[in-house]
């Protein structure tokens, strides 16, 4: 069974309830040319998502998309509370709400990318329980990624020899090359965009290293009573 | 001063238990009706399942989930234990010996112990011991895709860890419905599987914690308890996830809850644990309860479960301590569950040792 297969029928014995497919493009038009001069394709990305349904009465279906198709997540994880709330029915659903407004912000006030991915990782500490996740914010040219602080869920990342990005909760094993558990450290933020320049002091990630700047937004500690030097157990709270 | 069962953190560790597990087994909706059986056939399906290896942590989770959910609902208690060709040398023979041998392994021994006090103490619900045997060579079937799962984790502990929650989240064995019935075969329903992991790091629950308070104090359990929350967050959850998720089931950590971790963390270590605390003798029993996990043991007291309380420390992994390494003994204490399924193939190789 090649690779991708496998990995889908991995994917399928985790999440039986429902198998979802989104394809997108990411375009970018460089300023000299007019609109009828077209645009380059950047990026290509596919998103999967299989679900297990354990929250609310019937399954929402993933990878969950707006109607514009401007935002796309893929959810593993349960929100127990946003802002100390308790989440009613599906998660999902409240989750791509969260990430879709605090994205539609960024984009409208046209934060760089350090700090639309400091504005996401803000709003995902608001976030109690378990997760994994992943979010195209196609207007930006982002794509945010991350594990919650305790690495409840799983998430991997390898990257082709073709420089192509791959991320997943499970993977076909070692056959096609090695995969990397993205660490429970912080909230990272893919650009898409090859013209976009990375504001200083951002935190640059260089494994895996693929066609795509990545960047992080680290964790911290939130309890006052830990010291500098202590471990970095924190909430989710990114760094100030 | 020593932690009894009325001390303020024990009630305060109650409290948030109870909502970390309300959030955790409250509102699960009912599992699908398996392929090939009907809905008035056989036991009514158990919307939640529990890892229990019968020690302390996920007693205590077992008892608190009760106090929440309507006693109607039955809660299967997964228990599993492994042939090990090496140690049960006659188990191949017979089915009988097989049984005997499997019977023998301390997660079963604990295991049944504390399924007897949770239907002593709490007899109006059906617990449902559910006797996961798992035959040498189907553990040899199913290796390479326990490899496959947990890659990139690639070292004998790691599949030796992956192997015990393989197999008691895919949930099949025989099932005991209550004390002294029959055992009948059963495939658990649930998709929700709570897991006690995470209540020795936090709690000081570890033998090398005890270790550390004996040879330098009480900033040595300190130091030792800091190393412990700093790896909370790179314990190998996601290999976990990938190897129970597997079955299309979630495990749910409630000692993880981050209310749960972020008041152990600020708790001071005397309110957790108390080791060289002056006796107090005011006639609690509570009170000479063992140091470790103190806290929890005063909790599970309280909520009538004096056995499990009472736990002695057992050997973590009996099949490692011949093993000198001393990476790969920090290690062994990693397994809290499904202790004896580890290095059953290779008599010489370290725990750490990569898969060849």
């Amino acid at each position: 069974m090649p690779a991708n297969e496998q990995v889908l029928a991995l994917l399928q014995r985790r999440g039986p309830d429902s198998t979802g497919h989104v394809q997108q493009t990411y375009c970018e038009r460089p300023e000299e040319l007019s609109p009828e001069q077209g645009s380059d394709t950047v990026a290509y990305l596919n998103f999967t998502s299989t679900v297990l349904s354990l929250r609310g009465s019937n399954t929402v279906s993933q990878p969950l998309q707006d109607e514009d198709q401007s935002h796309v997540l893929c959810w593993n994880g349960e929100a127990w509370t946003i802002a100390g709330q308790p989440t009613e029915g599906n998660d999902t659903k409240a989750i791509f709400d969260l990430l879709s407004n605090a994205a539609a912000r960024s984009c409208s006030t046209d934060l760089n990318s350090q700090d639309a991915a400091n504005n996401i990782a803000t709003h995902m500490a608001s976030v109690s329980g378990p997760y994994s996740f992943v979010f195209h914010d196609k207007p930006s040219g982002r794509v945010y990624l991350g594990r919650d602080f305790l690495g409840r869920r799983s998430l991997l990342w390898r990257a082709s020899e073709a420089g192509d990005l791959l991320i997943s909760s499970v993977t076909s094993g070692s056959l096609e090359g090695e995969w990397t558990e993205i660490e429970a450290d912080g909230i990272y933020c893919i650009d898409l965009s090859a013209s976009s320049e990375l504001p200083a002091g951002s935190h640059v990630v260089s494994e895996p290293s693929s066609s795509f700047a990545i960047t992080k937004v680290p964790y911290h500690a939130k309890t006052d009573g830990l010291t500098a030097d202590a471990p970095s157990v924190g909430n989710n709270q990114p760094l100030s | 001063m020593q932690l009894t069962k009325d001390s303020f953190s024990v009630l305060q560790l109650e409290q948030l238990l109870r909502d970390s597990l309300a959030s955790r087994v409250l509102n699960i909706p009912d599992p699908p009706i398996q392929p090939g059986s009907s809905k008035d056939e056989g036991p009514t399906p158990a919307r939640l399942a529990i890892l229990f290896s019968g020690g302390l942590d996920c007693t205590v989770l077992a008892r608190i989930s009760h106090a929440l959910l309507p006693a109607s609902e039955p809660i299967d208690l997964l228990n599993v234990a492994f042939q090990n060709p090496r140690i049960h040398k006659a188990s191949n023979t017979d089915a009988d010996a097989f049984e005997a041998a499997l019977e023998s392994c301390p997660d079963r021994i604990t295991g049944r112990a504390s399924y007897a006090e949770l239907c002593q103490v709490c007899p109006e619900r059906q617990w449902r011991f559910v006797a996961i045997n798992v035959p040498h060579t189907e553990t040899m079937e199913h290796q390479d895709r326990i490899i496959t799962l947990m890659h990139p984790h690639n070292t004998e502990m790691d599949l030796s860890i992956a192997c015990a929650l393989y197999f008691a989240a895919r949930g099949t064995g025989m099932m005991c419905a209550g004390p002294g019935l029959e055992h009948t075969p059963h495939t658990t329903d649930a998709r929700v599987l709570l897991s006690g992991l995470g209540a020795d790091e936090l709690f000081a629950g570890y033998t090398r914690h005890a270790t550390a308070y004996n040879r330098h104090g009480h900033q040595g359990l300190l130091e030792e308890l800091n190393l412990d929350i700093g790896r909370l967050g790179k314990r190998n959850l996601g290999r976990d996830d990938r190897v129970i998720t597997n079955w299309g089931k979630e495990a749910r950590f409630p000692f993880l809850d981050e209310r749960v971790v972020e008041w152990a963390l600020a708790a001071p270590v005397s309110e957790k644990c108390d080791f060289g605390a002056p006796l107090l003798d005011n006639g609690d029993l509570s009170a000479q309860l063992e140091p470790c996990k103190k806290v929890l043991r005063c909790l599970a007291w309280r909520l009538g479960m004096c056995k499990v309380a009472s736990e002695k420390k057992r050997a973590v992994c009996t099949i490692y301590t011949r093993v000198t390494d001393r990476k790969l003994k920090a290690n062994t204490n990693q397994i809290q569950f499904g202790a004896r399924t580890a290095k059953m193939t290779t008599s010489k190789s370290k725990g750490t040792t990569p898969l060849s």
